[in-house]
Order: structure tokens, then sequence, then C-alpha cells
């Protein structure tokens, strides 16, 4: 069992984050404070805000108020943090978002050569070592369309680790997988958090949430109803909106 | 209809008959009667006309004028020297791998080989008495080039295949090769501009092949670059390419030509007087350029929110996320109308009789006022048919290969 070190400083900070899309607000003042190596998942019902505060957090969606600093670098307009901010950030989407144009090793290799600037050799090597790593080093020279979704997901999870980011973001990541192949990515998934990597996972994976996560979050129209330890949370929750969430997923 | 008819084929007759009614029979004799009757009117009087009713001379004397019309006699090895320069670099980077080039080089190579066989049909069609003999025999002068430009470009190919085949690391002088091409057009412009009196001199295929190839291959980054600017958060930008692309769709290219032939020299200095060849490019370049860009915009817009949200992720800037995710599927998308677009530009091409150019077809108008051959002009028209049919036809041919792109499955 790791331990989480609060007593160093936090590596996520957000204070009273909002954001709207036209008159729907889809934040409305979210603060979440993550230190290095803590695994947090937030659930909540669809529209509740919670894929949009993940985006929020490598800027894919700019926020409106409040703010938010990613070991040490502030979010703002300004192109230079965000490109920091990037870097040290990696994202798995709920589609996956390979590039179908490109091979399996090639996906991974893209961000390293060209943002790194590391050069071809070392970047191949990393990226077998991380396909070892997400146990399919025998795809690296298909397409995507070739692998099945839960393939696809690790290839996907092997192009983010392969810009040594020092917080993961999933977004939803079993929610387009069949259901025998969720598992697969799963593990991965907990591997990673095994090895200490910072997490935030959006899921309705309440198997996950309770093996993997240090705390999970409940969000709901954009505010955070709830924010514990997995066994409080699940066993013993403090507001009536989290017993209905937990009645239905459960 | 395929899996329909390979039914029908197992059948015994009496199934056959039975498996439609009496009804769709008929229709399908009478239509089979009606297709009979139009071809035996049409195909026996048109083969009968090309071998002895036409009088090929016209064709014959002059296909010099058709091959480069006023293009100087003395400098015509240039030519043949071009042609050969491109087939060897088609071949180079057909061996090193190049699918586009591959096909492309395998359709020439057939077409240099059956040229330079032309001549040696002769003999025999004069003997025959059909005055195609003549037009044979007049494919002499060319037929060492064309020989020559075939070994050449299946030389060059086994030779880059088995340079590839034994270097260690493949991929590397694969790549280099693949783009051997582009090593050669320098060449070819070296030559051609080379021969004495200019490019006002230029005319016949020789004009229409360096109309399209120019106006093509400069359309296309255009035609991208409008694409995306249409896409631009600058308004300023947006706008003027959107006006731009609106104005050159809503012209008859005719226009286009006679403003780009007017308006380019206006623009200019006084010092540049740009030759009516290069204005014609500039005006068949925007023109087809603007098409060229609705074209790919079409294929910006398939590449899905995810693909720029995976690129930025990751931490590239706008334009690699363009350069090296975006454009690489949008472009796939559209390259089978962009092909036809750019097919379509190859036939636009005669249109440049208007500004005072003299390509393949205004060489077809212009003979048949030779004394000699007044009036000829069926004959005339049938060849630069004739040319402009294989030069599309080969072209739509030789890109099918870019529309399965390696390997990939969608």
């Amino acid at each position: 069992m790791k331990v989480v070190d609060r007593s160093a400083p936090p590596i996520i900070e957000a204070q009273g984050v909002t954001k709207s899309f036209g008159s729907f607000q889809a934040l409305a003042g979210i603060s979440l404070t993550v230190h290095p190596g803590e695994v947090v998942v937030i659930l909540g019902p669809s529209g509740s805000g919670k894929s949009t505060f993940v985006r929020t957090l490598n800027r894919l969606e700019p926020h409106d108020g409040g703010t938010i600093v990613i070991d040490g670098i502030a979010l703002t307009h300004d192109v230079k943090n965000i490109e920091a901010v990037r870097r040290e950030v990696g994202m798995v989407f709920q589609q996956f978002n390979l590039f179908p144009h490109l091979t399996v090793l090639e996906n991974i290799m893209l961000a390293p050569i060209h943002v790194r600037r590391w050069p071809r050799a070392k970047a191949e090597a990393v990226a077998r070592e991380l396909l070892d790593d997400v146990h399919i080093p025998e795809q690296a020279d298909k397409y995507p369309g070739q692998l099945s979704g839960g393939q696809q997901q690790r290839v996907a999870i092997a192009r983010a680790l392969a810009m040594q980011p020092k917080i993961m973001l999933f977004d939803e990541p079993t929610s387009a997988l069949d259901p025998e192949m969720i598992k697969e990515v799963l593990e991965v998934m907990q591997e990673l958090a095994e090895r200490g990597m910072t997490m935030i996972v959006v899921t309705h994976e309440v198997g996950f949430a309770r093996a993997v996560a240090d705390r999970v979050v409940l969000f709901d129209e954009g505010r955070i109803v709830e924010e514990a330890a997995p066994e409080p949370f699940f066993s013993d929750p403090q507001h009536e909106r989290t017993r209905l969430f937990l009645s239905q997923i459960l | 209809m395929t899996a329909h008819v390979a039914a029908l084929r197992g059948m015994r007759p009496r199934d056959l008959l039975q498996a439609h009614p009496p009804g769709w029979w008929a229709g399908q004799a009478i239509l089979s009667a009606v297709a009979v009757w139009l071809l035996l009117r049409t195909v026996p009087p048109a083969l009968a006309w090309l071998w002895s009713g036409a009088d090929w001379r016209v064709v014959a004397a002059n296909l010099r004028n058709f091959a480069f019309f006023r293009y100087p006699l003395g400098d015509a090895w240039r030519i043949g020297a071009s042609l050969a320069v491109v087939s060897m670099a088609l071949g180079v980077a057909a061996g090193a791998g190049s699918r586009l080039s591959r096909s492309i080089g395998t359709m020439l190579a057939g077409a240099l080989a059956a040229l330079a066989a032309v001549p040696l049909l002769a003999k025999p069609l004069l003997a025959a008495g059909s005055s195609l003999g003549e037009l044979a025999a007049a494919f002499a002068p060319a037929q060492t080039w064309f020989a020559a430009s075939a070994v050449a470009l299946l030389a060059a190919r086994a030779a880059a295949a088995a340079w590839i085949g034994a270097r260690p690391s493949r991929r590397g002088p694969a790549r280099a090769l693949r783009s051997a091409w582009l090593v050669a057009l320098p060449i070819v412009a070296a030559l051609l501009f080379g021969a004495s009196g200019g490019v006002g001199r230029w005319g016949g295929l020789l004009l229409t092949i360096v109309l399209a190839t120019a106006a093509i291959g400069l359309s296309f980054p255009v035609g991208v670059l409008l694409a995306l600017g249409r896409r631009s958060r600058l308004p300023l930008v947006r706008l003027s390419s959107v006006a731009f692309i609106e104005l050159m769709r809503g012209m008859p290219l005719i226009t286009v030509l006679f403003m780009a032939a007017i308006l380019v020299p206006l623009l200019l200095p006084d010092a540049w007087r740009p030759e009516a060849m290069f204005r014609a490019i500039v005006g068949l370049t925007l023109f087809s350029a603007a098409y060229v860009a609705e074209d790919v915009r079409g294929g910006l817009n398939a590449v899905s929110a995810g693909q720029y949200d995976a690129a930025r992720a990751l931490g590239l800037g706008g334009a690699a996320t363009y350069r090296l995710v975006v454009l690489p599927q949008a472009l796939r998308i559209v390259i089978p109308a962009i092909v036809g677009q750019l097919i379509a530009l190859l036939k636009d091409t005669s249109l440049v009789f208007v500004i005072g150019l003299i390509d393949v077809f205004e060489v077809a108008r212009t003979v048949v006022s030779q004394a000699a051959f007044l009036g000829r002009f069926r004959e005339a028209l049938a060849f630069a048919a004739l040319v402009y049919f294989l030069l599309c036809t080969g072209l739509a041919r030789a890109s099918r290969s870019l529309e399965s792109p390696e390997g990939e499955r969608p």
C-alpha cells in the first residue's frame, strides 16, 4: 500500500473554477487539491461537469473564473504556461482518439519526437518499453483500426505516458469499451497507480474506485457534493445526493 | 447486380427463364436490340473511317507541331532528354517503394514501349493501304527517345530496388529516393528553358503538359493554404480566403484566364513582362486552387474534434497539429475528389487558346488551315481527342493507388 505524502506541496490546486457554455453553467466553483501520487476518482451523473473539469486541467477547455495551478504553473491565457502544463499532464479519452494514419509505434513516438525533440532511436526505445508496460508489445506496427477497443485504449495510455507526465487525466477511459475489455484497461491503470502516478479518473467503475482511489469525489450540477476516502464514501455517504447517486449505479 | 448475375449463372435454362416474369425478359430483349443496333450503326463506320476514309497525312505531316509546335527543332533533343530524365526519376522513386510513382511508372513504361513500337506498324499498314501507316511512320524520329526512356525507367527501378534491398536500414534511403522526381524537376526545367527563342515558342503537347503539371503542382499547396485560411481565427485571413474562393468559383475559367492575362502584367513592375504561358499558369492555378480548397475543407471537417484534443493534450502546437495529425487524415479522405479536380484541370488547359497559346487542341485547329490539308478537321480533332483521352485515363488509373493508403484499414 503506497502512502501519499500530504505534507508535500500539492501538484494540482484548483480554486473556485467556473465554466459556462452559453447560458449553461458547467462548473459552478470547483475547488480540489491533489497531492503527488494521489489517485482521485471523480463520479457523477452525466452533465455534472466532471469531464469539463478534467479538461480544464490541461486547458482543453479554458476556465472562466477561479485559478488552476499545476505543479506550480498557473494556467492562464499565457501560451507558454499552457504548453508547459501540457508537457506535464497526460490525458486519456473516452474515444481513445488515436491517430488513425499512424502505426501504434508512430502514435506513441509522435509527441516525444516533435514536442520533446528526442532523437528517433530514443523515442522508439521508450515507445517499445511502454508497449511492454501495457502488455501489447506485439502490436507495434499495426494501425489503430486493426486493434480491439481495449488494445487501442492501452495504446492511448502508452502514448500519453511517452511524454513522461507527472499527472495522468482519464476521461471515462472504459465507457466506450465492451465489458470484456474493461478489465484489461483497468489493470493497466491500477499498475500505473501502484507505481505512484498522480491520477485523476472520471469513471463509473466503482470497483476500480474502491480498489485504487485514495479519494472519491462526487460531482453534481457543476459542484463537488461529497469528497471522501473510498471506504467512507461508499459505505457511509454523508449527503442525500450521494446516497441517491450510489443507489442508481450500484 | 453482380451477385445477382452470379446467382443466375449456375442455373439451368428452364429455371433461368422462370427466375423473371416474361415482361422482364421482353424488356431485356428490347434494350439489347437497341444497343446492338446502335453499335452496328456507329462502330463499323467509325472503324472504316479510321482505316481508309480518313487521310492521316494531316496529322503525320504535323506530328512535330502536335508534339511541341514552334519549339526550335535544333533543341528538340532537350524534350527527349527531359522525357528520359523524368522516366529515370520515376523509375528510381518506384524502385524505392513510392506507390504513386510505381503506378505512374508502370503506365509510362508501357506507353513509352508502345510508342517506340508504333513506327514498326508503318510498313504493314501502308501495305494494307491505310494512311494510318503514314501516321505510324511519323513517330520514327522520336523512336529512340521513347525506347531509351522506357529502358531508363525500368533500369532505374531495378537499380533503386536492388540498392535499397542491400541497405541494412531500409527506411532512410527509401525515403530519400522516393522524392527522386523532385530532383529531376529542376534538371528538366533547365533542359527545357535552355532552348533558344524563349517560352513564347512552346506549344502543342509540350505546352499542355507543362501547363497542367505546373498548375496541378501549384494549385495543390495553394488550395490547402486557402482551406486552412478559411478556418483561420484571424478575420482578415478568413474573409480574404472566403472571398477569393467564392470569386474564383463564381467565374468561368475563360474569364479567369483573360483576367490573368490582363491583370498579372498590371500588378507586376514593367520590367517583368511575364510570358503568356506564365500568365496562363497563374490563371489555371488560382482557378483550380479554389476548388481544391473546397475539397480540402470537406476533408478537414471530417477529422473529428477528438483528434485535435489528443494532439493538443500531447503538447503539439497549432501548426504541428495540422501538419502531423489533421492534414494527413484530411488529405487522404479527399484524394479521390482532388484527383478528379486535377484531371478536370488537365482538360481545362485546352482553353488557353483564348490568350493566344497554341496547345494540343489549338494545334489541331491550326493545322487544318494549311493549304494541303484544308478542312481535315476530323482527323486533326480526333487525334487531339485521343491525346487528351490517353493523358486523362492514364492519370486517373495511376492515381487509384493513392486511394487505399499503405496497410491502413478504416
